[in-house]
């Protein structure tokens, strides 16, 4: 079982100063998986996926591949095949959407033909980034910012595709839209590690899930084992 | 008459612009207002003076060796003065650029001493003539040279930074270090880029205009000024802004010196871009979007 899992973390903890955001978690994600963190605002999510990422300090193990990616430099990571579509989606506002897109696909840029190949999957998937695909991302609606956002994580085929709260200020409509895109992105062998607080959505597409309160899980299991009614009232102060 | 001054100064206009162009890629990428930006020109232009004067290399060879050299100081005061303190306190980045002004000054005078020291042009021959109804335009070929070497730099790093995968993520490393990262972008690597080709900039700029300054201290002061001024009245985060900028400074200021007084041309140059920062802060390309403190 265990050389199913693409992405092994163990006891990492994240400080912020004095404060432990993330206190000594435990977790893995499996092959072609779909697994959630959920919880509170503030309760270490973020903090977990930016060490995942590299781009804060953190303690304890991280393997992804097989590979020990525990300290190293952030930039480096994407060309393994984990990518981080970022918290408030983080596109680049003054260049076009094709740029944005091409952006993402910086660690194979010698390679034009996957890039080529990869913007028409981007652009199937989200067809209204080709129709805007000269606009400025900046002057994208908040939806297709997400769209943008996700499209740009694919660009350079990721193994393990990481989201931050895409779900965030978006209408419940438009949520449902990137959780059937996530669907489809996950269908064609991508895993995902999403981190969520709308949780009812993230469970709905998610194989298992961890629930995160004060930097550590409080529950984590299988989604069909968990009851929503009790996880609400108890651990996401909803 | 007029036809001659504005001619003369989009030709000054076109130095001011590509020093603004220089201070704002290093502005842009590292967040850097360069301040010695000038003086590290000046160094630039007495390692031509050396080669070329003092040892007697070829003219052209001399003249990449400084630029080669200001390519090398741009990137050891991003790398190994700047970089340090990046994440500890941003304003003392400015500082230390002031200092490093201070104390190029300084080398410049130890090593080379306070003589005037003169540079031939490049170019000497008969100047271009253009005769038409009304008028006559002398251009001299020194100046044609800096119009054609600063038009063709411009192109250049428009085309670099719009058209090249490279030049693509240094515009995201500008707007975004940390999402960049999460491309495989080397910020790191881009930074230290942003600065060589800054660097190289302000070496050509001392260059081009060295012939008519002479090579000394303080050589680079005016230039650098108007330079800032540019970068200022265009935005300081527009590339075409900066261009803009520099060639209108350079018209205003050769109108000014003309027709009212060539001893005010300065001062009202300024007065006149100080207006027009009044009635449009962000500058003329700048985006008017407000910053967080």
């Amino acid at each position: 079982m265990a050389t199913d899992r693409i992405l092994e973390v163990e006891n990492l903890t994240v400080k912020y100063g004095p404060i432990e955001a993330v206190r000594g978690t435990n977790f893995f994600v499996g092959n072609q998986e779909v697994v959630s963190i959920l919880g509170a605002n503030g309760a270490g999510k973020s903090s977990t996926l930016k060490a995942l990422a590299g781009l804060i300090p953190h303690e304890g193990r991280i393997t992804f591949l097989s590979k020990d990616i525990s300290r190293t430099e952030p930039y480096k990571i994407p060309y393994l095949g984990l990518t981080l579509c970022p918290e408030r989606r983080g596109i680049f506002p003054d260049l076009s959407v094709e740029d944005n897109l091409l952006l993402g696909a910086y660690t194979i840029r010698k390679n034009k033909n996957l890039i080529k190949g990869n913007i028409k999957k981007v652009y199937a998937l989200f067809q209204r980034l080709e129709e805007r695909k000269r606009q400025l991302a900046g002057t994208l609606s908040g939806g297709e910012q997400q769209m943008l956002a996700i499209g740009r994580a694919l660009m350079n085929d990721p193994k393990l595709l990481m989201l931050d709260e895409p779900s965030l200020g978006l209408s419940p409509k438009l949520v449902d839209f990137i959780f059937d895109s996530l669907k489809t992105i996950n269908k064609s062998g991508t895993a995902i590690l999403l981190v969520e607080q709308n949780a009812m959505i993230a469970m709905e597409i998610s194989n298992r899930i961890y629930v995160m309160q004060n930097g550590k899980f409080a529950i984590s299991g299988n989604t069909k084992d968990v009851d929503f009614q009790t996880l609400k009232m108890k651990y996401l102060g909803v | 008459m007029v036809f001659q001054q504005i001619i003369a100064g989009i030709i000054t206009g076109s130095l001011y612009a590509i020093v603004a162009l220089g201070l704002v890629i290093a502005y842009k990428v590292t967040g850097v207002m360069n301040f010695a930006y000038g003086y590290m020109g000046m160094i630039s232009a007495y390692i031509f003076f050396t080669f070329f004067s003092m040892i007697g290399m070829n003219y052209i060879l001399s003249f990449f060796i400084a630029i080669a050299f200001g390519a090398f100081v741009g990137y050891a005061v991003e790398r190994r003065l700047l970089r340090p303190v990046r994440n500890i306190s941003p304003a003392s980045m400015v500082i230390i650029t002031l200092g490093l002004l201070l104390v190029l000054e300084g080398v410049a005078l130890q090593i080379w001493g306070n003589n005037y020291q003169q540079i031939p042009n490049l170019l000497n021959g008969l100047p271009l003539i253009l005769r038409f109804e009304g008028g006559i335009i002398v251009i001299p070929q020194q100046n044609l040279l800096i119009l054609g070497v600063v038009t063709a730099v411009i192109i250049a790093l428009i085309l670099y930074l719009n058209l090249t995968f490279q030049g693509k993520a240094m515009r995201a490393v500008a707007q975004n270090e940390e999402i960049a990262k999460l491309m495989g972008i080397n910020s790191s690597l881009m930074m230290s880029i942003s600065w060589i080709i800054s660097g190289s900039i302000g070496a050509l700029a001392a260059l081009l205009v060295a012939p008519q300054t002479f090579v000394y201290p303080d050589m680079m002061l005016s230039l650098q000024i108007m330079g800032f001024t540019a970068a200022v009245l265009g935005g300081f985060e527009s590339i075409p802004g900066s261009i803009i900028g520099g060639i209108s400074i350079g018209i205003i200021e050769n109108l000014v010196g003309t027709y009212i007084s060539t001893n005010l041309k300065t001062t009202f140059s300024l007065a006149i871009i100080v207006a027009i920062l009044i009635v449009k802060p962000e500058g003329l390309l700048g985006s008017a979007k407000s910053r967080r403190v």
